[in-house]
């Protein structure tokens, strides 16, 4: 087990990939357009886009944490970094009730099972 | 169409009740275990599960009545795994009520009754069980507070509650995003921290977009009540599953938790624990501090429970098929009908005397016993499940009676058939019934008589010569013969000069009327119980036998044929008329002994056989055949479930495969004939019970001088 309180893996290991592509998603990251945000997001990640970039984002809800969460579980699945860039405040808000900050840090490839 | 469709609803229906009626079971026996061992987690989740999915296939019929009830029942448990609510004994008591109270709702939903009625007499008892968690809400918080009056408006309690939230794969679906209830915290107190609970989050390309498979962990500062906090959730409760944690639950309390939450699954368990870490923030909560050793000792306690019945049922779902039994029935007939037909054939090559067609003949025979046995078995069930049902009657009696019992059920594999095991049911009850009222003794008793003061009662199974044997035996007082003999005497069931052996002295017990309870209690002892008993078994073509030793407990066996339907037997003759023996009773044949033919005209009377005296019966003259015996005669020795028995008969015709069909109403007051079965030659042949035939006959004549044991009747008289 991970001891508690241990500084975030990625300052130790950032094992990031070289791409520099980004998607940026915008409008509504919820539960109405879940099943295409999924197409989209799948899309990306076989295209190898790893950064994804939230600023224009303007509705977020439990449905668009739990993609992210599973994007960011099959990017490191692959072995592979995830990151997600420039979120706004609804987002952050939402992440912080959830204790899911972490998901704005940069991660690298899966190492331990949950970072926090 | 609609005929049609009442006929796909009432078998539907059918499936329902039998579903349930199973799930009842696994929720008597799983409550039955936590009474046994109130930390068996396992248990109540098992009861939790049956009475869950009881709810939820009521509620995909529409039966309401069921279902709010099954409800109540559900929500008592539900306290029980989250550790809320207390496993007492009150509480176990309410619960079993409740099971009762579940059967008696599915019994009217098979009668097809499901008004307001049937849900109107559910309502005390559901009353009672929310009182139960009510009870058990309240307490905690007047615990938490110190006194019950500082409640309101109090500074904020010293730890905070921990709430426990795991959602159901269609919250979001619904339109019910936890999110809002999560803000809505902030409402009720201070949101300390909050966890996400990823572990069920697949992999984006497996995602249901749309479904739900998060769980949080949050922990929140809050003056409020259990119930004020578990209120934000209301929303929530079809779609989610919560716990609340009190700020001063005990570290058990958690442990049970993570238990819950982790089903057993260590890395789930690991994560968690680091999750709870997190939010505990450096002074760490009790719940942190004890974890080491209280999962060293649950560890310990763990290896039996966890390769218990668990993962045994999942397969079971599989490897079952339901199939009507008519179905069953109606393959067990034609298949019965093949036997007689080959009985047919070769009857048939043998007159031909063809030995090709011989061959096939006996080719085909071979093929047939084979599928007859197969058939057969498929009407063959484990008793085991008939055992189980005892559990609850031994629990429900000695608590009655004040006394202690351990159950012991051993055999639960040995197959018996399906119409067997239901008719068996009621008897063995009785014997249970029996065993706890008369058996055995009160814990002071037996203390003082230098036994155990929890008594045992074993119910025991297994197959012996073509046979199944039941016993119910217990280690209590035994019978006593002294009490026996004089209230036989008394009640002039033998005469008082009778000189009896001891298994004689036993089985006047099974005569009508006899109880010898010195009070009748309601448990037993209206004296209808062992006659009735013996006489349910002789029914179904079986034995009772009476073992007892004063002081050291008593042991009662059944023994049963393997099935009712086909007997190997053996073919005589008398006259024009075909009489069949079951084959595994016939012990001998012989010539006619001297004594027979001596005796002239007697229907019955005893012969000498290498110097055992044994009674017999002559067909001919006691079923008054035509015509006159043939110069030889053939005596057929025959095993009774008590003694040996001669039979006289005209000819002997040898082994054959009888498919016994009952003899219609009008003939079944007949003594002394099970059956009747048709011949491969299309004659009708006669299956003789032997045990009544000798009974019949010992009344009318037959006097017992010397050894040969006498079946009770004939004191009767």
């Amino acid at each position: 087990m991970r001891p508690t309180g241990c500084a975030p893996e990625f300052a130790a290991d950032p094992v990031m990939t070289d791409t520099t592509d980004v998607l940026a998603l915008d409008g509504e990251l919820t539960i109405t357009r879940a099943a295409e945000l999924r197409e989209m997001l799948l899309a990306a990640l076989a295209q190898g886009v790893r950064t994804f970039d939230l600023g224009a984002v303007e509705a977020f809800d439990t449905a668009g944490v739990q993609l992210l969460l599973a994007a960011r579980h099959s990017a490191r699945q692959d072995g592979t970094g995830f990151e997600l860039r420039s979120a706004p405040a609804v987002v952050h808000e939402v992440l912080q009730r959830y204790g899911l900050l972490d998901l704005l840090r940069p991660a690298g490839p899966d190492q331990t099972k949950e970072p926090r | 169409m609609s005929s049609q469709d009442d006929d796909i609803l009432a078998s539907a229906r059918e499936g329902f009740l039998d579903e349930a009626r199973d799930m009842l079971r696994q929720f008597e026996q799983a409550l039955l275990t936590m009474e046994e061992d109130p930390a068996d987690l396992e248990a109540v989740n098992s009861a939790f599960r049956a009475a869950h999915t009881i709810k939820g296939t009521a509620g995909l019929f529409g039966y309401e009545s069921v279902v709010s009830f099954t409800h109540e029942v559900e929500s008592a448990l539900e306290g029980m795994r989250s550790g809320t609510l207390a496993i007492t004994d009150e509480a176990m008591a309410l619960l079993l009520q409740g099971r009762d109270r579940m059967g008696e709702l599915l019994d009217d939903v098979g009668r097809g009754v499901t008004g307001t009625d049937s849900a109107d007499a559910s309502r005390p008892l559901a009353d009672a069980l929310r009182r139960l968690r009510g009870a058990a809400d309240a307490a905690p918080a007047a615990a938490k507070a110190g006194t019950p009056t500082a409640q309101a408006g109090a500074a904020p309690a010293a730890g905070a509650w921990h709430i426990s939230l795991r959602l159901g794969a269609d919250a979001l679906r619904n339109g019910l995003d936890p999110l809002s209830f999560i803000r809505y915290l902030d409402q009720v107190g201070q949101v300390q921290g909050a966890q996400t609970v990823t572990e069920a989050v697949p992999l984006l390309a497996e995602l249901d977009p749309e479904g739900c498979c998060l769980g949080f962990e949050i922990r929140l500062a809050s003056d409020r009540t259990r119930a004020e906090i578990e209120g934000v959730f209301e929303f929530l409760a079809d779609d989610c599953d919560l716990a609340v944690l009190a700020p001063d639950a005990a570290s058990q309390d958690y442990e049970q938790l993570l238990e819950r939450r982790s089903g057993g699954d260590s890395p789930a368990r690991e994560a968690l624990l680091a999750q709870w870490q997190v939010l505990a923030g450096p002074d760490k909560p009790p719940f942190i501090e004890r974890r080491e050793a209280a999962r060293a000792d649950r560890r310990s306690a763990e290896p039996e429970r966890r390769a218990g019945p668990k993962d045994r049922r999942g397969g079971e779902d599989t490897r079952f098929l339901r199939v009507r039994s008519d179905k069953l029935d109606g393959l067990i007939d034609m298949i019965g009908e093949l036997v007689i037909a080959s009985s047919g054939a070769q009857l048939v090559a043998q007159r031909e005397g063809s030995p090709a067609f011989m061959e096939a003949a006996l080719r085909i025979a071979g093929l047939v016993e084979d599928a007859r046995d197969r058939a057969l078995g498929l009407r063959m069930v484990p008793i085991g499940e008939t055992f189980a049902r005892f559990q609850r009657v031994v629990r429900d009696v000695s608590k009655q009676l004040g006394k202690e019992v351990e159950l012991e059920l051993t055999g639960g594999d040995t197959e018996l058939d399906k119409a067997m095991v239901e008719t068996v049911a009621d008897p063995l009850m009785h014997l249970v019934r029996n065993s706890l009222d008369h058996g055995l003794e009160l814990p002071d008793d037996r203390i003082a008589a230098g036994k155990p003061g929890r008594g045992r009662l074993a119910l025991n199974a297994y197959h012996e010569a073509g046979q199944i044997v039941i016993e119910v035996s217990d280690d209590g007082r035994g019978l006593n013969r002294e009490r026996i003999l004089a209230k036989a005497i008394e009640r002039g069931l033998v005469q008082p000069e009778t000189q009896l052996t001891d298994a004689e002295v036993h089985e006047l017990i099974l005569l009508p009327g006899f109880s010898t309870a010195e009070k009748v209690t309601d448990i037993s002892g209206r004296g209808v119980g062992m006659d009735v008993v013996r006489r349910n078994i002789e029914s179904l073509r079986g034995q009772m036998h009476i073992a007892s030793t004063e002081g050291a407990g008593t042991t009662i066996q059944i023994r049963l044929p393997l099935t009712l339907a086909i007997i190997d037997g053996f073919l005589t003759t008398v006259g024009d008329t075909h009489y069949v023996v079951p084959l595994e009773a016939v012990v001998e044949c012989i010539e006619t002994p001297e004594a027979c033919r001596a005796a002239g005209d007697k229907g019955s009377g005893w012969f000498d056989l290498r110097g055992e005296v044994l009674p017999y019966v002559d067909l001919r003259r006691n079923f008054r055949s035509a015509g006159s015996a043939p110069a030889r005669q053939s005596m057929v020795i025959v095993r009774t479930d008590r003694t040996k028995v001669g039979l006289l008969v005209d000819r002997l015709l040898g082994q054959h495969q009888t498919v016994i069909k009952p003899l219609s109403r009008v003939f079944q007051h007949l003594r002394g004939i099970a059956g009747s079965t048709i011949l491969g030659s299309g004659e009708v042949a006669l299956v003789l019970d032997v045990t009544a035939l000798v009974a019949g006959v010992s009344r009318h004549g037959i006097t017992r001088t010397e050894s040969g044991t006498p079946s009770p009747r004939t004191a009767t008289h």
